[in-house]
């Protein structure tokens, strides 16, 4: 009997060796995420943040979405379908009425800070990365990093940039902390950061580059900068540069930018989709019929098209139809599509309009680049040029494109599409977001 | 369960007393046990010679037959659950049989009760902290999946919120309060010693409202469930016990009473009833719908000079012709005026539940065993949306030798849930809002209407095209050997181990989509916990008793889920995501672990002093590496008043405790690796892998501290027939863990850190009186009531932290200090301006009313979303062979956001979304006086958040009325049963509220884990009642 006892007692002991596994239990490593020390020690891993880098732009609430949508919001060309259900942020930005809590104006904020910081991190560990791969790889790396910097630098200011105080975003070249609260450079330093780095990431980039950033789309944007940065001299330069690479061309049907695959040969820089990862829900959202459309194109956008050149052009047949008496633009009706940011049509109307405005171009007019746009479209060439006919063409070529908006703004339009409000207007301007304000003191609201 | 624990003792009092058995000749001693005021017999009573292990049940007649007693004094004792045991001295001469009866009084405050503590049981008059109990008889019947639900209004201080009438849905529970902002504050969950998976582990995308593993536990295998409130009960479980433990207790076998000591007890219980929505929510029908929609649009048209549509020249024949052409889904005039749909019939229906259980218990001097199996259905109110449960359960115990024993607690269920789009994304919530009434069914051709909108306005089509089941499996498994080392030492080693798999499919076909869509997700949760214990039990003196407790606790919990998804189907019978032309693929793993050490001392003097002391050491994996382990001592101090000399001679108080506990607890309730600074994974794009920032990191992450003192009274009086306890309690909690904003100019929006202090303060007081315990009718009542104040007392700066930042998704909660926890942020409604008809706000610069709506400058602070009053009455009669059981529970001071209400009350009538049907009350034309604005069509009021919304949601409900009959014993005996009662239950029968929506008792779906969003609904679905008749059978 005794015996038997001391075997149980052993038994029920051996539940004491569980304790083995005790530090193991208290220290289990995460399978899901990466430590963030070791995340950017190797050129894989500056590589996938890379990609990481892409995959925030490609999101809904910038380049997948908002950054278009909301600038077209705010300039009115759409209007409710009532198909679709609109939500107060939403309604807001066609109201004029932004608060500082609206979820598009803060996301715009906290994405693009949060894309800027990635970079920024990408920058400053490429240096440090002591594996050989990283050799090769460096000035692609470094120049497609400095191109998303320039990208978000850039659309920000359009957004938060206020004309009337000069105020841009602050503007940062490494990454921050949680403990450093930056104050607001001037739109002017934020612009001149965006060229510089647009001319490194020129230089740095590949002609090729897996439809990625390349050497042409960081000219392309830097053309596009220079315009809003009314250097027209610069502008119709880098465009020129552009147009005579020979490398794109303007495609006779306009459906095919906005469409799923290889982008066209007019898209010279598009955020991807794949049938597992599309960069287009939130634009789908917003403008495809077969999905409830929210938005149908407004009448100040139809009325353009009434105006010149009507059922004749080509952009109003190929990109426009009804249905149910409504119209709806059918740019971003592709289940799967690639986002154009820019294409060739873009610089010719780009560098048209910048010799209309007093740059000069050997062998180039302005009513040259116009036509070529106007005749792909299907119209007549026009015989002299005027600022509403260029700024027809504009608005008609890149509609619903997010470019319209802060065309407006450059031109100074005294009053935005059919609102009564002045471009300078603060009601125009994105506001910084509220929770960013209260812990950092040195932000000034707009 | 009383019953089988007393049994329990009974035996291992006999197995200790054993070895002094007495040799020799015998006497015979026989009698009959009744009860002293009903002069009834007690079958089952235990009659004992005292200082053996000789003894006997009675019989189905209360009688009882000692053949072998030894002779000379002895002394005997009868005992019997519920009553007061009674010894009698008798001289037994060799030969003679001797007659005893035993007439019984009934014990009211079953002092000797058993509680279950945590780490071990104490007897009811010996605890010195705030613990309520609830037992197996409290709940039976009351047809719900999830146990907590039956525990509304029947323990003070614990707050259960069914989140909705859902199926399968969540409840939400509080023990004394919220006691974190961003922690989980739902308390602990204990079976049988092993901490268990609770939380929704099904899917949000579609299905807003959430499930809660907890349904997978069957209420009928409980015996008894107790809460742990105060620090010094719940420091045991330290850095997991601020939220309270709840700790369960399943039934176990027993010896069978009466003749044979080894026959089975059979039990048989079934129970079957329709379910309804406790309320109808009142909203537009087609002609009410046009008519206002029409004259909301007409008002904007011709006086409202800030609306886009204002054009004031425009003929009504005109407006109303573009009115027609706005209509949404392609309805024309003639539609809209010929077509009277009522949604929300398409979305409700009449529910059915049932539930069968069967078990047998029984056992001999060795072992004993529970083994039990049930059947629970619910066919929700909700159409398509369905819960079923199978599941078994064998408890067994075994005592090998004196000093031996072990055994093992095992329950194997299976669930399968039908869940439904509700809320924000279908189904009834749809069917409130977005499905106009002027949208018919079905188009001309006998097809859908607008089957294929945005929203699927059309809900029937959305439930014909959407297939969803979720099936699980959980094992829920403590197995345990137990060794008496010495007479006062023992040593138990327990294994827990909660398996949960997880199952979801879902398939959306053609019908509302352009794609066909099939999800397969799976999920596995493997939580383990290995214990071992030291007991040390001993008297000295015979007055100084002392227990001791060491323990060693090692937890591990593991997860891991996968989704496939596959979309076009080259058929549409395949609905298996691989037979898909897209198909993706997505993972999810989770980890945590806790290590901990516990000691526990008691000691009292004489059952007069008692004194507590208990403390625990956790190591948790959810904190970096210098702050993984924190540590929670704790004490408690009990007078027993009426066991003083000086009390003896009041003869009305029976019984009189005075207690006071002081101690700390823990929370560490937040996501795992949040101090893991971190880079996301998935970040991929075109095609690439990516990486991207995902966690900020912070070393310093600690745990959420809570200190609480109690001070309790116990008392009794009148031999009990009154008796209850009151307690006051103070609990703060300090190093709240929130997430808080950081510039985002650092790449982050959050990072979560430990600031911020809160306090909940509250009194409880419970009382049960035997009003008639005589006669033929007997009646009982039982009392509760407790208050609790929930106050944010310090956070950094002051600052006002709203829900949102903590993860919440929408309302206006704020975290405030000087308030409680989610109070609101509104504008202050002020009627509507009889001149004009627009809405008026009170400005808080001149307190006058306006008519502009000003945010920043307005919103005031208000509200409270917990309710500071709780309790419950219920009233048990029992008359000759019928009982009767009433049960009220009340939930007041609080309110609930209605945050539909902005849209639902004229707010989203110019963006076609249908209407509360009290908005007929409008403002018309200049003089009305009224509440509701006038209506207009460009949605400006849908942005307004004001007090308006904000309801008082205090409510007295008629929660359960239980009436039984049970057969006369002859009958029953006839038909070979020992006990058979048929019942009729209604649940949730009568609710008393000014709230204005469904059900005041509601928590609006989403996954917001923070406490800061509560008490608000969007499109909530209603609670249910349930009409119930079943039959409980003991053979």
């Amino acid at each position: 009997m005794k015996k038997i006892s001391y075997k149980y007692i052993l038994v029920l002991l051996s539940g004491v060796f569980v304790f083995a596994s005790c530090q193991k239990v208290l220290d289990p490593e995460p399978e899901m995420v990466l430590s963030d020390k070791i995340a950017l020690t190797t050129t894989v891993g500056v590589q996938s943040a890379l990609m990481g880098s892409y995959n925030k732009m490609q999101g809904g609430d910038l380049y997948g979405g908002n950054i278009w949508a909301g600038g077209e919001m705010l300039a009115n060309n759409v209007k409710k379908s009532g198909e679709g259900n609109i939500v107060f942020e939403e309604t807001q930005l066609l109201e004029k009425n932004m608060s500082d809590e609206n979820r598009i104006v803060t996301s715009l904020w906290s994405n693009s800070f949060a894309l800027i910081h990635l970079v920024n991190s990408i920058i400053n560990a490429v240096p440090e990365i002591t594996d050989p791969d990283i050799e090769n790889e460096k000035d692609r790396i470094i120049g497609e990093a400095k191109f998303i910097r320039a990208m978000m630098y850039f659309d920000m200011i359009r957004y938060y940039g206020n004309p009337n105080d000069g105020n841009g975003v602050p503007l940062l070249t490494e990454p921050l902390t949680i403990f450093d609260q930056p104050a607001r450079a001037t739109s002017e330093a934020v612009y001149q950061q965006v060229i510089a780095d647009l001319i490194d990431a020129a230089n740095l980039l590949p002609e090729n580059n897996f439809d990625r950033a390349t050497k042409w789309a960081a000219k392309a944007i830097l053309s596009r900068v220079y315009f809003y940065h009314k250097e027209y001299q610069n502008a119709a330069d880098i465009a020129t540069e552009v147009i005579n690479s020979d490398i794109f061309a303007l495609v006779d049907s306009m459906p095919l930018n906005y469409a799923y695959g290889s982008p066209s040969e007019e898209v010279i820089f598009a955020m991807m989709s794949t049938l597992t990862d599309a960069s287009c829900g939130t634009l789908n959202g917003y403008f495809r019929q077969a999905q409830g459309a929210k938005f149908s194109p407004s009448n100040t956008l139809a009325k353009i098209f009434l105006f010149s050149g009507g059922m004749d052009d080509k952009r109003y047949t190929q990109l426009f139809k009804i249905v149910n008496d409504k119209l709806f633009c059918t740019k971003f009706d592709e289940r799967y599509m690639n986002v154009p940011i820019i294409r060739l049509a873009e610089l010719y109307l780009t560098r048209g309009e910048s010799i209309f405005n007093g740059a000069s171009v050997a062998g180039i007019t302005a009513l040259g680049d116009i036509n070529i746009i106007r005749l792909r479209a299907g119209l007549p060439p026009l015989v002299t040029l005027n600022s509403t006919s260029i700024y027809y063409e504009r608005t008609k070529e890149l509609a619903l494109e997010g470019d319209n908006f802060f065309n407006q703004k450059r031109l100074e339009r005294e009053k935005i599409s059919d609102y009564e409000l002045p471009w300078n207007n603060r009601k125009l301007l994105y506001l910084i977001p509220k929770s960013e304000l209260e812990v950092n003191p040195n932000l000034v609201q707009n | 369960m009383i019953k089988f624990l007393h049994l329990k003792m009974f035996v291992l009092l006999a197995l200790i007393l054993s070895g002094v058995s007495a040799l020799g000749q015998n006497g015979k001693i026989v009698g009959t046990v009744s009860d002293k005021d009903s002069g009834e017999t007690l079958p089952g009573a235990n009659v004992m010679i005292k200082g053996t292990n000789i003894g006997i049940s009675t019989d189905i007649n209360g009688v009882y037959s000692i053949d072998n007693s030894p002779l000379g004094e002895v002394t005997i004792v009868c005992s019997y659950v519920g009553y007061l045991n009674l010894s009698k001295e008798v001289t037994v001469v060799s030969g003679q049989t001797l007659t005893v009866d035993f007439a019984l009084q009934e014990d009211n405050m079953m002092l000797d009760e058993i509680v279950v503590i945590g780490f071990g049981t104490k007897r009811k008059r010996d605890i010195t902290t705030a613990i309520s109990k609830v037992k197996a008889e409290e709940i039976e019947g009351i047809p719900v999946a999830n146990f907590a639900k039956s525990l509304q209004g029947r323990a003070p201080g614990v707050q259960v919120t069914s989140d909705n009438g859902i199926a399968g849905g969540a409840t939400t529970i509080r023990i004394r309060g919220t006691s974190s902002l961003l922690a989980s504050s739902e308390p602990l969950t204990v079976i049988d010693g092993v901490p268990v998976i609770t939380g929704s582990y099904t899917t949000s995308d579609g299905f807003p409202d959430k499930s809660n593993a907890l349904s997978q536990i069957n209420p009928s295998d409980i015996a008894s469930i107790e809460i742990l409130k105060d620090a010094s009960s719940a420091a045991i479980y330290g850095s997991r016990g601020t939220n309270g433990v709840i700790l369960i207790t399943t039934k176990s076998g027993s010896l069978r009473k009466g003749k044979g000591l080894e026959k089975t007890n059979f039990s048989f219980n079934y129970y079957a009833g329709i379910l309804d929505v406790t309320n109808r929510m009142k909203i537009l029908d087609g002609p009410q719908y046009l008519a206002l929609s029409q004259e909301a649009y007409w008002n904007s048209v011709h006086t409202e000079e800030t609306s886009p549509l204002y054009k004031p020249e425009l003929s009504y024949d005109d407006a109303m012709a573009n009115y027609f052409k706005q209509l949404p889904y392609g309805i024309t005039e003639e539609i809209a005026k010929k077509t009277n749909t009522n949604w929300v019939d398409e979305a409700l229906r009449q529910g059915f539940v049932q539930e069968a259980n069967l078990s047998a218990a029984g056992g001999n001097t060795k072992s004993t065993y529970y083994l039990g199996g049930g059947y629970f259905e619910e066919k929700g109110v909700l159409i398509d949306n369905k819960f079923k449960r199978i599941n078994g359960r064998l408890n067994f115990k075994h005592n090998a030798t004196e000093k031996l024993s072990f055994g093992a607690n095992t329950s194997i269920s299976h669930t399968i849930d039908n869940r439904v789009p509700t809320g924000w994304q279908g189904g009834l919530g749809t069917a409130q809002s977005r499905s106009i009434p002027i949208m018919p069914i079905y188009d001309s051709t006998g097809a859908y209407y607008a089957a294929k909108t945005s929203g699927h306005s059309n809900i029937r089509a959305e439930i014909n095209n959407l297939d969803y089941e979720a099936r699980t499996m959980a094992i829920i498994s403590n197995i345990f050997g137990q060794y008496r080392i010495t007479p006062s030492l023992s040593f138990k080693s327990e294994f827990g181990f909660n398996n949960f798999v997880l199952r979801e499919s879902k398939y959306e076909g053609l019908l509302t989509q352009e794609e066909q869509v099939s999800t397969d997700r799976r999920v596995q949760v493997d939580y383990w916990t290995a214990k071992q214990n030291l007991n040390y039990i001993k008297t000295f003196n015979g007055v100084h008793n002392v227990t001791g407790l060491l323990s060693y606790v090692i937890q591990e919990s593991k997860q891991h889920d996968v989704w496939f998804k596959g979309k076009d189907f080259p058929s549409p019978s395949l609905t298996n995501p691989t037979s898909g032309a897209i198909r993706t693929a997505d993972d999810y793993a989770t980890a945590f672990g806790y290590v901990s050490y516990v000691g526990r001392m008691s000691y009292n003097y004489a059952g007069k002093y008692y004194a507590t002391f208990s403390a625990r050491a956790d190591g948790s994996s959810r904190f970096g590496k210098d702050k993984k382990w924190g540590y929670f001592p704790s004490g408690s101090l009990g007078w027993s008043i009426s066991e003083e000399e000086f009390m003896q001679n009041i003869e009305f108080i029976s019984f009189l405790k005075l207690r006071i506990s002081y101690g700390f607890t823990g929370n560490s309730e937040i996501g795992d690796f949040s101090y893991y600074g971190s880079y996301n994974t998935n970040d991929r794009y075109y095609g690439s892998a990516g990486i991207a920032p995902k966690n900020v990191g912070n070393p310093e992450l600690r745990w959420e501290k809570t200190s609480q003192i109690d001070i309790g009274l116990d008392y009794g009086f009148f031999d009990g027939r009154i008796h209850g306890g009151i307690d006051y309690y103070n609990k703060l909690t300090t190093d709240l863990l929130i997430e808080v904003n950081v510039p985002q100019t650092s790449g982050f929006s959050k990072a979560i850190t430990n600031i911020g202090k809160l306090e909940n303060k509250g009194f409880e007081f419970f009382i049960t009186t035997y009003n008639l315990t005589t006669g033929k009718v007997k009646w009982n009542t039982d009392f509760n009531i407790s208050y609790n104040k929930n106050e944010i007392t310090e956070l950094p700066n002051n600052q006002k932290i709203s829900g949102i930042s903590l993860g919440g998704n929408y309302g206006n909660n704020y975290a405030v200090v000087g308030y409680p926890a989610g109070v609101w942020e509104l504008v202050d409604f002020a009627g509507v301006d009889p001149e004009t008809g627009k809405p008026l706000f009170i400005n808080q610069e001149t307190g006058e009313a306006t008519t502009e709506y000003n945010y920043d400058r307005d919103a005031i602070l208000t509200g409270n979303p917990y309710p500071e009053w709780i309790g419950g009455l219920n009233n048990t009669v029992t008359f000759k062979n019928f009982d009767l059981g009433i049960l009220f529970t009340w939930s007041l001071g609080h309110n609930v956001y209605r945050d539909d209400g902005k849209f639902l009350e004229g707010g989203k009538i110019g963006e076609n979304w249908n209407q509360m049907q009290f908005i007929e009350d409008r403002w018309q034309k200049p003089g009305d006086v009224t509440d509701i604005p006038k209506l207009i069509f460009d949605g400006t009021y849908s942005t307004y958040n004001t007090t308006q919304y904000l309801d008082d949601a205090s409510y007295v409900r008629l929660k359960t009325l239980q009436l039984g009959y049970t057969l006369p014993n002859k009958i029953a005996q006839k038909l070979h049963m020992t006990n058979v009662r048929f019942y009729f239950n209604a649940n949730n029968l009568l609710t008393f509220t000014k709230f204005k929506g469904w059900d005041p008792e509601v928590n609006r779906d989403y996954n917001d884990n923070n406490n800061v969003t509560q008490s608000v609904t969007y499109l909530s679905p209603p609670q249910v009642k349930s009409f119930t008749f079943g039959v409980n059978m003991n053979f």
